[in-house]
């Protein structure tokens, strides 16, 4: 009985998107058509129809490199509870760092002075080269990675500032091949502006808003996250949190900004009051993901559900333990969430 | 209130009679009852007895949750509901599960779809060596040596 009969459009578009990233990176060797097939845009869209969603975390060594590496995690589905577990097999050594942005199924990091582009489920990396750029002392760099709309192309985006709230120099990187940084004209917007990282990862620019001619915007930004909520770009402001459990979400309308406060229900307060956390992003049916600012054991995350105000803990499980050991000024960790699924989009250099 | 019934028949001519919101399971069904309004039996031509017998015994059993919950079925049923639907693939053989898996794909039964074709995904592709899929699917290795060399090495993490 052979699978003939089956027709090949049922295989292709129904059965193989079904399949785990690592058989399909198998299966790539199978044949020509079938790699063409597996790396195109059309087989990626249909592949995030149907997979589970996945956590990647990046752990590293700042004072040895080698020891970097990126674990896989699955949902727990032998516990009702929400938890995700460490899957050994899936384990990535000697790659990843601090994630600077992840976007559809891609991370975005920095080894030493290169952008690195790396797909965790293709395991395809793509490494840019440095920035020729008028080198001076102090500068402060912030990366980003998207797609464009426009031309359908991926585009990474370096702004490079003396200091955080003064304009910067933006550079661009077209991914295709013999793509190389260019200088872009300076932007017309006078105020500190943001790329707004959302899931498609379309380029905009934001002008941050202020508050009454707010002159602790800089001090603030460690607060502030951009993010998709609810198909728009929000700013997010977890200053409070901690401390009053409160939340604001900033929505750009019209180029005006509408703003919003979430208090956290006082039942659940003691998830934020002992552990300090950073808003991570957002999953596609409007939770928020933060996390903690250092490996705490036993570790977890935390997930908020934005709509019905509803904080909850999801279990992190199966770290290794010489992590949980290592002296906190060595280690640093980062964490990327894939709520849909994964990607097995190939990138052309 | 009354239960409408609806007639199947299937291409070897068997006769099935089943309550209506079972056959409606389908998104086919109810466009072949429009367009077929003057006759009460629907004639299916692609699907054989035994293959119909296995779609309405897997609509039945899915009927009846999405009955007695008023839709929303509660999470112990759906437990009940996913042992149940493992349990009745693992009893087929092979082209068995092939043609329910087109006959799903006729009918537009999005869940059986989705189930068969996830149970061929796992049990007989997801495992396999690029040599096995080569000959299950019929692929025409259409890579030099050194290709297949540099695409495997490309790919190394996922031969462990």
């Amino acid at each position: 009985m052979a699978m003939e009969m089956i027709p090949m459009d049922v295989v292709t578009g129904e059965i193989l998107t079904r399949l785990p990233v690592k058989s399909l990176m198998r299966f790539k060797c199978a044949s020509k058509l079938w790699s063409d097939l597996i790396r195109s845009r059309n087989f990626n869209k249909r592949f995030l129809t149907v997979a589970s969603p996945r956590l990647y975390m990046c752990l590293s060594d700042v004072g040895y490199h080698p020891e970097n590496v990126i674990l896989s995690l699955a949902p727990d589905t032998t516990t009702c509870s929400s938890s995700f577990v460490v899957d050994n097999d899936l384990t990535i050594p000697r790659k990843g760092g601090y994630i600077l942005q992840s976007l559809g199924g891609f991370m975005c990091y920095l080894f030493w002075d290169n952008l690195r582009i790396y797909s965790p489920a293709t395991r395809q990396l793509v490494t840019l080269p440095t920035i020729k750029y008028n080198r001076k002392l102090d500068n402060f760099f912030y990366y980003y990675f998207g797609h464009d709309p426009v031309d359908d192309q991926y585009k990474a985006i370096c702004s490079i500032a003396p200091y955080v709230n003064v304009m910067a120099e933006h550079w661009v990187f077209v991914l295709k091949a013999g793509g190389s940084w260019k200088k872009l004209a300076p932007p017309t917007t006078p105020d500190f502006c943001t790329h707004a990282p959302d899931r498609r990862g379309e380029f905009r620019m934001i002008p941050i808003p202020r508050v009454d001619g707010d002159d602790l915007l800089p001090r603030r930004l460690k607060y502030l996250k951009l993010v998709e909520y609810g198909r728009k770009a929000t700013l997010l402001d977890h200053t409070n949190l901690r401390d009053k459990g409160m939340l604001t979400l900033w929505d750009v309308q019209d180029k005006a900004w509408s703003c919003k406060t979430l208090v956290l229900r006082p039942c659940q307060l003691h998830l934020v009051k002992n552990t300090e956390f950073d808003v991570k992003g957002t999953t596609q049916s409007g939770k928020l993901f933060l996390i903690p600012r250092d490996l705490i054991s036993p570790f977890h995350i935390l997930c908020y559900d934005l709509q019905s105000n509803d904080m909850r803990r999801v279990e992190i499980k199966g770290l290794p333990n010489h992590w949980l050991r290592k002296d906190k000024a060595d280690r640093r960790f980062d964490l990327m969430f894939m709520d849909q699924s994964e990607s097995v989009m190939h990138l052309e250099t | 209130m009354s239960k409408k019934n609806i007639v199947l028949k299937s291409s070897n001519g068997i006769i099935f009679e089943v309550e209506e919101a079972v056959a409606l399971q389908s998104e086919t069904i109810p466009y072949m009852i429009e367009d077929d309004c003057a006759n009460d039996t629907i004639p299916l031509a692609n699907v054989t007895g035994d293959i119909l017998a296995l779609v309405i015994e897997y609509c039945k059993k899915h009927v009846v949750v999405a009955d007695g919950d008023g839709g929303g079925s509660s999470s112990s049923s759906q437990e009940d509901l996913k042992n149940w639907d493992a349990q009745f693939m693992n009893d087929l053989d092979q082209s068995k599960i092939f043609n329910l898996l087109l006959a799903a794909d006729f009918l537009n039964i999005k869940t059986l779809f989705d189930l068969t074709c996830q149970f061929v995904a796992d049990t007989m592709i997801k495992g396999k060596s690029v040599e096995e899929v080569r000959r299950t699917l019929n692929i025409e290795k259409d890579y030099t040596s050194e290709e297949e060399a540099k695409a495997r090495q490309e790919n190394e993490w996922a031969f462990k």
